[in-house]
């Protein structure tokens, strides 16, 4: 039992009133921000989705193409359009529930600019082809580093405000951000290790099944804790400030948070179901997937229950609109998410469309819905005034919802639709649809139905935007807002330990960061033991010069977005492209290239299929091959230099990270690059498709013709096959 | 294959045990802890950010502004 005496003293309420102001302007910035940046990454995805339906659109330029862009309109609609809506939240709801403005100017300051310095980053470095290919993870490491300093910046402000607050007690809202803050500074951490190379290029410290690992522990949990727990904080303080009423159960929120910080850290390893993982791991993440059902439910319905007794209002009010069907939309995701880990629901989904219906389903409804009724409410707020037009927020949210249904179904069809083709099999026992290019012909209306709710989506999203300007307009703006209350005295610390605990917050985010750190470590252990656990294969060798600098071509070019690298064990998987992937073949690849959507068929075993020819009139214009094909054509590859300026430094970085490139084969690297790429050159120029062989394309062909072979007998049919196999090595 | 290799770690079998007691014990022990509250204190707590400005709701406009037109 702890004595009053000896236990520190802590906060409390009921000192002498104290005059203060809230800091408006920040919370302004942040506003503005996810209202621009929101619509420029509606925009892009729009020109994403368009691309498959017409994929002439916006040809030939390399920035534009829809590798590229595709991690830019993801980056911008994660960290630009959800992170700043985040920012407006903890800025506005914090300082209120604390009872105090941000502890300083200057870090808000900091942490806005260095935000929106970021979000300019990426939008020039992606579509450049500065990438790590990691998903969701793709920006270089300065823009790491940036973002590591602009996070500390965000907590070092939250937390100083949070000791300064003249509130006892935290408030739920608060622990989700908290937990937040210290939980994507050790994802982001971790799965951004990385080995410089030059100052835009670098490669992972982890290989194969390990960087996969991390990767998608990041992926998953970046879901759980960048677009799920702050916007629970949000829901948190929001719905019962719309609503005006207190949360149904004060009770439920305290189970919600615990069960989610803890089950989400560890269901991580379920997106990789069906691959070259260990059945144990599958397993453990499929378990506790599915019990995140119970508190994401629980979650839900302690929302949508606040509002009981208020449900007449929804029918008038925006804001509450966009809370209702933004909390429903993540109640249905939250079980779509664990049924999808299931090993036969995933079997049937897994790189399928069906899984980008599920995130826009989360993205669009839940974390638009919030961040627009979390803008609805704020703005006339700020502003002292009532929002421009209420009308036009309707049909805002009309068209926003609309759209969401329009984006979701279609892709829930197509992706179903596809995967039941790719596995369906004639009663002679062979595959029904041989040519991948039939099961992509066949999802051009669900593609086209897509654009159109993209469409309306981004519509809505202007028309918030005109709204929101007119509302601040005819505004005036409130940067300091003015509060009262009682400066909080010391007193000795009694009572629970969880009472205690929650007004402690320094203690409190310890003791979260302990248990997500231990939740994590427990997870990693194997994951680290698997490094020198994956079986070695006798024939798998480094990748050439040259290869490699073809692999560093189909990172920056974002090919990752479409094909995958992973044949899984099913027949019908292995009767299309060949023999299952196995986990000693990825021991090389910093990063791994598994991909998570196949909209063109898996790449793992193309190397030998066909010849250099076929590659290079592919590449150049996919249709010429593959009539109905909507491939983009890379005519740029055939034009540009290969930049080989690196490759000295890139075979020492890989040599550091383990990849057996012998000691002084930096100095040979160039020479062998030269001679493989002759090669394939002088290959290619014999069935009369002339080429210098310092174009990119050569580069590339000569990785994809790798891929795969090092566990199947050299092809024989590769132009430049018969001078030899390894360029070198 | 991979399955082989990591049977073959000592103590594999562990890590999936310890995250489990891990977890049910932490987890136990919050669910316990909210049930065992005090109404009063839920209450308070649950209140919180409609009581932020240390009164009641802010200017009437805000409540024109909320309930639409």
């Amino acid at each position: 039992m702890i004595t009053p005496v000896a236990e520190p003293s802590r906060p409390h309420a009921g000192g002498a009133v104290e005059t203060f102001a809230y800091d408006n302007r920040i919370v302004r910035q942040f506003a503005v921000a996810t209202a621009v940046w929101g619509v420029v990454a509606f925009i892009v995805g729009l020109v994403v989705a368009l691309k498959l339906v017409f994929p002439g659109l916006l040809a030939g330029i390399p920035e534009l193409s829809y590798g590229r862009i595709r991690p830019l309109h993801t980056n911008a609609a994660i960290f630009a359009f959800a992170g700043n809506a985040i920012f407006v939240g903890v800025y506005y709801s914090l300082q209120r529930l604390c009872k105090a403005r941000m502890y300083s100017d200057r870090l808000s300051a900091l942490h806005f600019w260095g935000w929106q310095l970021v979000i300019v980053t990426a939008a020039l470095t992606l579509p450049l082809g500065f990438t790590t290919s990691k998903e969701y993870a793709e920006l270089e490491w300065p823009i790491d580093l940036l973002i590591t300093g602009v996070w500390v910046a965000f907590g070092w402000n939250m937390i100083g405000t949070i000791l300064r607050r003249r509130e006892r007690h935290m408030y739920v809202a608060i622990w989700f951000y908290l937990a937040t803050f210290i939980t994507v500074a050790m994802l982001h951490v971790v799965n951004s290790l990385e080995l410089p190379v030059s100052l835009l290029k670098s490669y992972s410290m982890y290989a194969g099944v390990q960087d996969a690992l991390v990767q998608w522990w990041y992926g998953h949990n970046a879901v759980a804790f960048f677009l799920t727990t702050p916007f629970l904080g949000m829901m948190y303080y929001f719905i019962p400030k719309a609503a005006n009423r207190p949360v149904f159960s004060y009770r439920l929120s305290i189970v919600h948070f615990w069960a989610l910080i803890f089950i989400y850290i560890w269901a991580g390893p379920h997106h990789l179901l069906y691959t070259a993982l260990p059945d144990w791991a599958q397993s453990l993440g499929t378990v506790f997937s599915v019990m995140l059902i119970a508190p994401s439910w629980g979650g839900m319905v302690n929302g949508l229950l606040t509002l009981r007794g208020a449900w007449d209002r929804v029918r008038q009010d925006p804001v509450l609109k966009f809370l209702v069907v933004g909390v429903t939309a993540y109640g249905m995701a939250t079980f779509e998410g664990p049924m999808l880990s299931l090993k036969t629901v995933n079997g049937l989904t897994h790189y399928t469309d069906y899984i980008i219906g599920h995130v826009h389903l989360g993205a669009l409804a839940w974390n638009g819905g919030l961040a627009f009724a979390m803008l609805y409410y704020i703005v006339p707020r700020i502003y002292r005034t009532s929002l421009y037009s209420v009308r036009l927020a309707n049909v805002h949210f009309w068209l926003a919802t609309t759209g969401i249904l329009f984006y979701v179904i279609p892709m829930y069809v197509g992706g179903i639709t596809q995967s039941l083709m790719w596995r369906e099999f004639t009663g002679e026992g062979l595959l029904r649809y041989g040519n991948f290019l039939e099961t992509v012909v066949r999802l051009a209306p669900m593609y086209a139905l897509r654009a159109v709710g993209g469409t309306l989506f981004t519509a809505g999203a202007v028309l918030a935007l005109v709204n929101l300007y007119r509302t601040a307009q005819q505004g005036s703006f409130a940067a300091e807002e003015e509060a009262q209350a009682p400066a909080l005295v010391r007193e000795p610390a009694t009572g629970a330990w969880h009472r205690r605990l929650e007004s402690r917050p320094v203690q409190f985010a310890v003791f979260t960061f302990v248990a997500v750190i231990i939740g994590g470590v427990v997870e990693f252990v194997p994951t680290f033991l698997v490094r020198s656990n994956v079986p070695t294969i006798e024939t798998v060798r480094p990748y050439t010069p040259l290869e490699l600098e073809g692999r560093d071509l189909y990172i920056r070019e974002g090919c990752l977005g479409c094909h995958s690298q992973m044949v899984r064990p099913m027949r019908a998987e292995t009767e299309r492209y060949g023999d299952y992937s196995k986990p000693g073949e990825f021991v090389y690849d910093h990063p791994f290239l598994w991909g998570s959507k196949r909209t063109g068929p898996d790449l793992h075993r193309v190397g030998g299929k066909y010849p250099d020819s076929w590659h290079f009139v592919h590449m150049k214009e996919p249709t010429a091959t593959s009539p109905g094909s909507i491939m983009p054509g890379y005519p740029w590859l055939y034009e540009r230099k290969l930049d080989t300026s690196h490759i000295e430094g890139k075979i020492i970085t890989l040599r550091r990270l383990g990849v057996p490139y012998p000691e002084g084969f930096e100095h040979e690297a160039r020479a062998a690059l030269e001679e493989q790429a002759a090669r394939i050159a002088g290959g290619l120029t014999s069935a009369g498709l002339p080429i210098d062989p310092d174009r990119e394309i050569v580069a590339l062909i000569a990785y994809l013709q790798r891929l795969g072979t090092d566990i199947k007998p050299r092809p024989s049919h590769t132009q430049a096959s018969a001078a030899g196999p390894n360029g070198g090595l | 294959m991979s399955k082989e290799v990591l049977r073959a770690i000592a103590g594999i079998d562990t890590f999936p045990v310890i995250s489990l007691v891990l977890f049910v014990t932490v987890f136990a022990l919050a669910v316990l802890r909210a049930f065992c509250m005090d109404r009063q204190t839920v209450e308070r707590m649950a209140a919180l950010p409609l009581h932020e400005d240390g009164g009641p709701q802010g200017p009437s406009f805000i409540e024109g502004a909320s309930r639409g037109a």
